[in-house]
């Protein structure tokens, strides 16, 4: 018998996942990088020459993940002699704390004009009060 | 993260077909970010000027068309985005259009908060908790 409790994802989604998953890998790396620039010097130019790359090509990748493939985090990784760890997949079921999601509560009380209110769990949509 | 009405209901807009489905459901995860990335990267975030004005633009540059969205801190943590709009109808920086996108934020930002007022902090770190530096990310050809 199938299994009922999966259901197909939306086109919105699918997008929106795709997006968020490209996003994940890169503030990951371009974290480490920023670590690694901090703690022991690693400049754009000197990741550029261990990979035999342009500077200029160590530049864009640093600025967003839009041309990234898996090999691109690869790369940049061992360059900075690390790997990722056993990528850990949560499931949507699973409770996870958000980054920022301790927003100032008091700041939005204060305010009489204005309500907040939470809208799947992502992001949280303003009104102006009635 | 705290969106305006207006740009909520626009990235919900059921009515959304094909690339702008695709567009808008991009930019609603690059919004997000904000909300579960231990880490932001430098070029996430902006502030605009006159930085007196405390806009900040947050850039959803890839895939094309861009996307700029416009908003204020309204404590460390809490960003409210109040409006949107396609880069490549802003033009040149400080044209018409943007100070009208600009003049706009603020106008939104009156009618939700008035009299409070934004925080006014010109570095990220002090505004975004996992903030990256981005003194190791410039680039000099």
């Amino acid at each position: 018998m199938a299994n009922t409790s999966f259901t197909a994802p939306s086109e919105r989604d699918i997008f929106y996942f795709r997006t968020r998953c490209r996003n994940r890998f890169y503030q990951a790396v371009v974290a480490y990088f920023a670590l690694q620039a901090q703690e022991k010097g690693l400049t754009q130019a000197e990741l550029a020459k261990l990979l035999g790359k342009d500077a200029a090509q160590i530049n864009r990748w640093l600025s967003g993940p839009g041309n990234w493939t898996l090999d691109t985090i690869s790369d940049l990784l061992l360059a900075m002699n690390a790997e990722l760890d056993e990528p850990h997949v949560i499931s949507f079921d699973e409770e996870r704390s958000d980054a920022r999601s301790a927003t100032n509560a008091q700041f939005f009380d204060r305010s009489a004009s204005a309500t907040a209110a939470s809208s799947a769990g992502r992001l949280e949509i303003l009104r102006t009060g009635t | 993260m705290y969106l305006f009405e207006d740009l909520f209901e626009a990235m919900q807009d059921p009515s959304l077909r094909g690339a702008q489905l695709q567009r808008f459901a991009e930019l609603e995860a690059t919004l997000a970010e904000f909300v579960t990335s231990r880490n932001l990267d430098p070029q996430y975030v902006f502030l605009l000027t006159p930085t007196k004005d405390g806009i900040w633009e947050i850039r959803s540059a890839r895939p094309e068309p861009q996307i700029r969205v416009f908003g204020f801190f309204a404590d460390r943590d809490a960003f409210v985005a109040t409006n949107y709009e396609f880069r490549s109808t802003l033009g040149e920086y400080n044209s018409k259009e943007w100070q009208f996108a600009m003049a706009r934020a603020k106008s939104i930002w009156r009618r939700l908060f008035e009299p409070l007022l934004p925080r006014y902090e010109s570095d990220p770190k002090l505004l975004i908790t996992g903030a990256i530096d981005g003194k190791y990310f410039l680039y000099r050809s």
